[in-house]
């Protein structure tokens, strides 16, 4: 593959970014419900 | 409290099984183009995160906003979903300039030039970051949330300069290969690449989906919660003051 290093890199920032982002929405959610559980 | 349900999870794994198809289709079935070779592998990410940020994100956003302004159809819901789709909109957009910068270095030789469509998607990039922060400066709920909407629907007036400005000026950058009044019945795309493309868009889509679910119910919770605190927190007040004792007074 041409430019192999280039469009790996591509793949692998578009996954990370997605992904953090994701778990950002998921930690922030879970973060929620701990406090709202509290007494 | 969550914000998953048995149909988000259902899109959840639809996204997963759909993105991995992409993955697989665009670096391994998918053919090296002629002209640009392998880094044509990269257009199955840039064009699909385009699309869904401009003419799905932003125009849910411009949409939400618009319903929000008009008196008869204002409601929380309108103005929490035009903030969940601009983030996702962001996201998206941010990372079309990430990878076409990529794209741009194996292909033109340099990771940016200030191309009219380079240019105005950068432009259209700090924009929506502009309507964000506006949604974030401390105000009365209903003011900020109307002077949302006003930055939202000016934002969008950047879309069509971006979809058209490969048309309008000289551009490095190339024409539509698909979205434009001459290509629409003879897309400059065919076959393998074409249906990795479709499926890309699917993908993406579907992704949007999910995320934008997930982040409405997060913000709506969110309001929820600080609009709980706030409550409780009157209510102490309220509590400290009738336990407080009068002062005395002496004649």
């Amino acid at each position: 593959m041409t430019d192999a290093p280039y469009i790996y890199a591509g793949y692998a920032a578009t996954a990370a970014v997605i992904g953090a982002y994701a778990a950002w929405i998921i930690s922030k959610t879970r973060k929620l419900r701990r406090n709202t559980n509290k007494p | 409290m969550t914000t998953s349900t048995r149909a988000t999870r259902i899109l959840g794994w639809a996204t997963a099984i759909t993105m991995v198809l992409t993955g697989w289709m665009a670096l391994v079935i998918s053919p090296a183009d002629a002209v640009q070779r392998d880094a044509v592998r990269l257009l199955y990410l840039h064009v699909p995160t385009a699309w869904i940020a401009m003419y799905v994100s932003f125009g849910i956003t411009t949409l939400a906003s618009a319903l929000y302004l008009w008196k008869r159809t204002r409601s929380r819901f309108w103005d929490i979903a035009a903030g969940a789709s601009a983030e996702i909109g962001l996201v998206f957009i941010g990372l079309t300039l990430l990878v076409g910068s990529i794209w741009g270095r194996t292909t033109w030789g340099v990771w940016w030039t200030w191309d009219a469509r380079l240019t105005s998607t950068a432009v259209l990039f700090v924009t929506y970051l502009g309507y964000l922060a506006v949604r974030r400066i401390p105000h009365e709920p209903l003011a900020r949330s109307r002077r949302a909407a006003i930055v939202a629907l000016a934002a969008f007036l950047n879309v069509p300069l971006v979809h058209y400005s490969v048309e309008w000026w000289r551009t490095l950058h190339q024409p539509a290969s698909i979205l434009s009044q001459r290509r629409l019945g003879d897309p400059q795309i065919h076959g393998v690449m074409a249906w990795t493309l479709l499926l890309a868009v699917v993908a993406f889509t579907i992704l949007y989906a999910w995320l934008l679910i997930h982040r409405f119910r997060l913000a709506w919770v969110e309001e929820q919660a600080e609009e709980d605190a706030l409550a409780i927190a009157i209510a102490e007040r309220h509590a400290e003051a009738d336990a407080t004792p009068e002062p005395q007074v002496t004649s």
